[in-house]
């Protein structure tokens, strides 16, 4: 059975070309454009992996990150961060498993990054 | 470069057109990257990926050629050195061009550009190209905000001794402490918005510059769910003879 990434990232394209990607990987994505819309999936169902964006409209990924830090069942959920603004100290604060920047981005990292992720978690 | 004075540079500027830049060139890396891969991009997505590169390069360039402008209104109010032509403009004919230019770009993120309650005989005052770029400025940022399979409406109205374009989306709106803000600082500093991610207010600084430029301004309102956006400027005295 295939895993579920959850792509939270509201420029379409980007977001398109992400869900391509993953999908060529063998991932299931479910992709959406905001930080409330995101937090509505998780609650409907469960996903292996998130894949969240910083600069996200209404409320950021930080507050994302801050509103799964409270809820001890959606913490577990392995977060990486992919974002043109390479924040700083998200591991540390959030427990975030990987920051990519997405100007460095390229189709093998995600693999590689995802995959990875994915693994650890299993062990 | 002799003879050539050497421009005062903001700090805050420089960064969010840096910001600005960055995520256009991010959007073709990925999308070429996509599109070499033929397990991505199946052959009759090809065409479609690649007419994405150019319009987003496309989009780039405009920016940066705005920005240029911009930065020289900025710096030299009186526009001594530019010395632009206002001519009486049918904002209707701006508003038709504009949008044709736009539409492509529209339907790729699965949108409409209508132009709605032209309700204005009158001609605006104002440089041709400047105009243009204005419209095309706004058009995009309701583009870029609006939901994908909805509208963005463009408008021109009579108001007093002023012709009104405004463009309205239904996209990320501003809260009302936002929209105070706004009203107050609009165009003077840069300003992001909550709802509209990814912008630094820079597009929005560049239409006031060029509004400023032709005597005009910029506002915003709200158009729940969205935004509307407004720039005024002088009526000419002359009658439009088109419809």
């Amino acid at each position: 059975m295939s895993q579920t990434v959850l792509l939270v990232e509201d420029d379409r394209w980007l977001a398109e070309c992400y869900l391509a990607w993953l999908d060529g990987f063998g991932y299931d994505v479910v992709r959406v454009q905001d930080a409330q819309t995101a937090l509505e999936v998780l609650d409907d169902r469960s996903v292996n992996l998130i894949l969240l964006d910083i600069m996200l409209p209404f409320a950021n990924g930080i507050h994302f990150l801050n509103v799964l830090s409270s809820h001890a069942d959606l913490m577990q959920i392995p977060v990486i961060v992919c974002s043109g603004m390479s924040p700083k100290g998200l591991e540390q604060q959030y427990g975030v498993r990987a920051v990519l920047d997405k100007a460095m981005l390229t189709p093998a990292l995600m693999l590689s990054t995802v995959s990875g992720v994915l693994a650890s978690e299993t062990v | 470069m002799a003879g050539q004075s050497v421009l005062p540079i903001n700090e805050g500027a420089l960064v969010a057109a840096a910001h600005e830049l960055k995520a256009p060139l991010v959007l073709i890396k990925h999308l070429a990257q996509s599109l070499s891969d033929p397990k991505v991009v199946s052959a009759n997505q090809q065409l479609e990926y690649l007419q994405r590169i150019l319009m987003t390069a496309d989009r780039s360039l405009r920016f940066v050629q705005h920005l240029t402008l911009s930065y020289r209104f900025q710096i030299n109010p009186t526009n001594t050195p530019f010395d632009f032509a206002v001519e009486p403009l049918s904002m209707n004919k701006i508003c038709a061009d504009a949008l044709n230019e736009m539409m492509p770009y529209a339907q790729q993120h699965g949108q409409q550009l209508k132009l709605t309650g032209l309700h204005c005989p009158h001609l605006v005052l104002a440089n041709k190209d400047i105009l243009h770029d204005i419209v095309v400025n706004l058009v995009d940022n309701a583009i870029q905000h609006n939901q994908s399979g909805s509208i963005v409406r463009v408008a021109a109205e009579c108001r007093g001794d002023q012709v009104r374009l405004a463009v309205c989306d239904n996209g990320g709106g501003v809260t009302p402490e936002e929209l105070k803000n706004l009203r107050r600082n609009i165009g003077s500093q840069l300003q992001p918005l909550s709802g509209r991610s990814g912008t630094s207010g820079l597009g929005l600084y560049i239409v006031q510059q060029f509004a400023k430029a032709m005597g005009g301004s910029l506002g915003l309102g709200r158009s729940r769910p969205g935004t509307i956006f407004f720039v005024d400027l002088l009526r000419s005295k002359q009658l439009s003879l088109l419809p």
